[in-house]
């Protein structure tokens, strides 16, 4: 028997859905791979001006926290001149504001997750998760990949910043789609300074800079394209800076101190200046070096933090000076991803006092002081392309779940020093390897000394082709589970990420403190708030900050330390439940004892 | 399907009120075919079996279920092509392809990648063709009404599966 017209034309209906809707995400891909701008109509580097990202203002404060909301969202922004991009921003622009805190003063970030239900072009699921990279946040609140937020939940974050002057960032973690979530724009700086930072005589003020850099590909009706070109990387043709194609940035003549944030989902940079001159590091991710290094080319892995300074009192009025990009080997380059930005000398300096480079920044960082001798363990970690899945000593994430959250590829006890070997023995990729939660100090690449830059505490270090890193670290404050991954957030994604457990009896990081669904309770700071603790006089960025509370953590400390007291006050229904039942209690109390005051008899 | 037929290999036609012989190229049995087919997509699912189940076991038991089950539909549809075989045929190949839908767009409803959907590749299209192919070859083995119905149900099935994508229910 055969079959009809009419019944191949019915399973041809049926194949159809079958096939399409699974095709059609590809296609989709495809399309716009082919759609993609063409170099010709993007705009010239250079002709588009730098801007900085906002800073963001708390809602509300306490006695010792500043409170914040920010709202993810899907906006159109103008990226590529005369075009809208719908992106995805903290408070619907990216990068997001930036959060500048000083040392000793928490914060809570309330994420509100406003994110479509399903990503318009790449047909995912949505969810959000937000890591607040650089700091020893309790697990609960480190954006641990699983503990993932749905559009339209949302989580208080909770930070301590007790930990040294540093430039942190707040960026998307939500597992399997931290690349995409990420490259539609959910990145932004996190500034925290300290007494010790901002009594330098290193600029401060307006010049010190954030430069977010990261890399995009544009359809040419200006929509983001994103092409993870089989789970290796996403690499994009136009170089933003703080969201601005190649802009070009005026300066006078002087020093500026720029704090450089690899927000790119998969592209490394080689930095260097146009002129060839050199620049000094004085700061990596984990806050200032001990003491300043001096290069004319600066390696520089997704997720690194650096602080340059570049002096530009040798330029004439009126020289052009390029940031240029040489191109690290295992990125996709092209003709448009050799240069970032250019500094154009336009003025002599308003301002000379905090224009040096003091030979000696930051020689107690008690990371940097740790020896090798004090190591109690040494472990080695692989980083390698296993069965067509990117894997650390044959890990992935799936164990991680699969496991119910258990599974740990190392356990140091709470202040033990440990050496980590990070090995990668590929010659086809790169591998930036983040570890949460710790700084450490980076011992020896391939048994030789790190890049002069890389002297100062970290928490990200760039494993190369070929070769085997050694750091070093104290492992606290906090105690409980924690990630390390690789900061490709396409290999992230795609499983390249396990998991540590330092000390035991820590918070679970998805039970402790759960998403919650919206509307979400006001944000209130204290009422009855008493001198010096109001707004306008807390210690703001650029002042000198409070003094830490005696026996309030420290940068690095080991010691265990009680888990931060919540003193915000959100005023929401189990607040006022709380509070009625409190009242009942007491007349119930009162009816019981008469109305009894101290020192009445019956 | 075109080269396939239920009964052998000459079929004859009714043309102008005769019956005429008309000589056709060798055409494959739908048995036979659809044993084949059988075969080749059990293969797929067997030999990625072991990368599944590293993701998680229940991935890998799944593709395990379907290739043994696909590799046992072979010889059972060769020795005994009844209804109640096809049916089953048809039933498991249509589970795993609706199967396959739901991971490439809603994602695996459970699972270390649970809600995210898998990119479609090659391999897996065309095995999935193969599996529809492979329903077509049962459904011409069935008697003409029961056929009808079946497809009856399989069109329902395309409908609300376009209906839920176009509504955006569907990823």
């Amino acid at each position: 028997m055969e079959l009809s017209r009419r019944d191949l034309l019915k399973l041809g209906f049926f194949g159809s859905a079958a096939l399409m809707l699974p095709a059609e995400r590809i296609a989709r891909t495809q399309l716009a791979i082919a759609d993609r701008m063409p170099a010709s109509r993007l705009p010239q580097p250079f002709t588009v001006p730098f801007a900085v990202p906002p800073v963001a203002t708390p809602v509300a404060r306490t006695v010792d926290t500043d409170l914040y909301s920010i709202a993810q969202v899907e906006a159109p922004v103008e990226i590529l001149p005369g075009l809208k991009t719908p992106i995805w921003g903290y408070n619907g622009i990216t990068p997001g504001p930036t959060i500048v805190v000083p040392q000793g003063r928490k914060t809570l970030v309330r994420q509100l997750c406003n994110l479509p239900a399903v990503h318009p072009t790449l047909r995912y699921n949505v969810w959000s998760s937000t890591h607040l990279h650089g700091s020893a946040s309790l697990p609960e609140y480190d954006g641990y990949a699983s503990d993932f937020t749905n559009p339209g939940e949302y989580k208080d974050y909770q930070y301590p910043n007790f930990q040294n002057a540093r430039t942190l960032w707040y960026h998307d973690h939500g597992v399997h789609i931290t690349a995409p979530n990420a490259y539609m724009g959910l990145a932004a700086m996190y500034i925290l300074h300290d007494q010790h930072e901002l009594a330098l005589p290193i600029p401060h003020g307006i010049y010190d800079v954030p430069l977010i850099i990261k890399d995009a590909m544009f359809t040419s009706s200006g929509e983001l394209i994103f092409d993870d070109r089989g789970a290796s990387g996403m690499f994009g043709d136009v170089i933003l800076v703080n969201g601005r194609p190649w802009p070009a940035m005026p300066v006078q003549r002087r020093k500026y101190r720029f704090r450089l944030l690899n927000a790119s989902v998969s592209r490394s940079y080689l930095l260097a200046l146009g002129t060839g001159d050199p620049f000094t590091v004085i700061g990596t991710d984990g806050g200032l070096m001990p003491a300043p290094a001096e290069t004319t080319t600066l390696r520089f892995g997704m997720a690194e933090r650096y602080e340059v300074i570049v002096d530009f009192a040798k330029y004439p009025i009126g020289t052009r000076v390029v940031l240029q990009n040489l191109g690290p080997e295992n990125n996709a380059d092209f003709e448009t991803t050799g240069v970032v930005m250019a500094f154009d000398v336009a003025a002599d300096a308003a301002h000379t006092l905090d224009n040096a480079i003091p030979p000696v920044i930051n020689p107690d960082n008690e990371v940097m002081r740790l020896a090798p001798s004090q190591a109690v363990t040494t472990r080695h970690m692989r980083f390698k392309r296993e069965g067509g899945q990117w894997t650390i000593d044959g890990q992935t994430w799936e164990d991680v779940v699969n496991s119910g959250f258990t599974r740990v590829v190392a356990d140091p006890k709470l202040g033990d020093v440990e050496i980590w070997e990070l090995e990668n023995s590929s010659n086809g990729w790169f591998h930036p390897v983040h570890i949460h939660l710790v700084d450490f100090q980076i011992l020896d690449r391939n048994g030789g000394p790190p890049l002069p830059y890389e002297r100062g505490p970290k928490d990200v270090v760039y494993v190369g082709e070929g070769e085997t890193v050694r750091v070093l670290m104290r492992f606290g404050p906090q105690v409980g589970r924690y990630m390390m991954h690789c900061h490709n957030l396409v290999h992230e994604d795609h499983d390249m990420m396990v998991q540590f457990e330092v000390g035991t009896g820590g918070h679970h990081p998805i039970d402790h403190d759960r998403p919650k669904h919206q509307p979400a309770p006001e944000l209130h700071g204290d009422e009855d708030r008493g001198p010096g603790s109001s707004p306008s006089s807390g210690p703001g960025p650029g002042r000198a900050p409070a003094p830490a509370q005696p026996g309030s953590p420290t940068a690095g400390s080991a010691k265990p330390k009680p888990k931060p007291k919540r003193k915000v006050t959100v005023k929401g229904k189990k607040v006022r439940k709380r509070k009625a039942k409190r009242k009942k209690r007491k007349s119930r109390r009162k009816r019981r004892t008469g109305s009894r005051t101290p020192g009445s008899r019956r | 399907m075109a080269g396939i037929t239920a009964g052998g290999g000459r079929t004859s036609g009714r043309s102008g009120g005769r019956v005429v012989s008309r000589a056709r190229p060798a055409r494959v049995p739908a048995p036979l075919a659809a044993a084949l087919l059988s075969l080749a997509v059990a293969w797929v699912h067997l030999a990625y079996a072991a990368s599944h189940l590293r993701q998680w076991w229940a991935y890998g038991a799944f593709f395990v279920a379907a290739g043994a089950g696909q590799a046992l539909f072979a010889p059972l549809v060769l020795r005994r092509p009844v209804p109640a075989v096809l049916y089953a045929g048809i039933a498991g190949n249509v589970a795993i392809v609706l199967m396959y839908v739901l991971t490439r767009t809603a994602g695996p409803p459970l699972g270390p990648h649970a809600r995210v959907p898998e990119p479609a590749g090659p391999i897996d299209l065309a095995t999935t063709a193969a599996e529809i192919v492979l329903v077509g070859v049962l459904l011409s083995m069935l008697d003409a009404r029961a056929r009808r119905r079946v497809l009856d149900v399989l069109v329902a099935g395309a409908v609300a599966l376009w209906a839920l994508r176009l509504t955006g229910r569907l990823p």
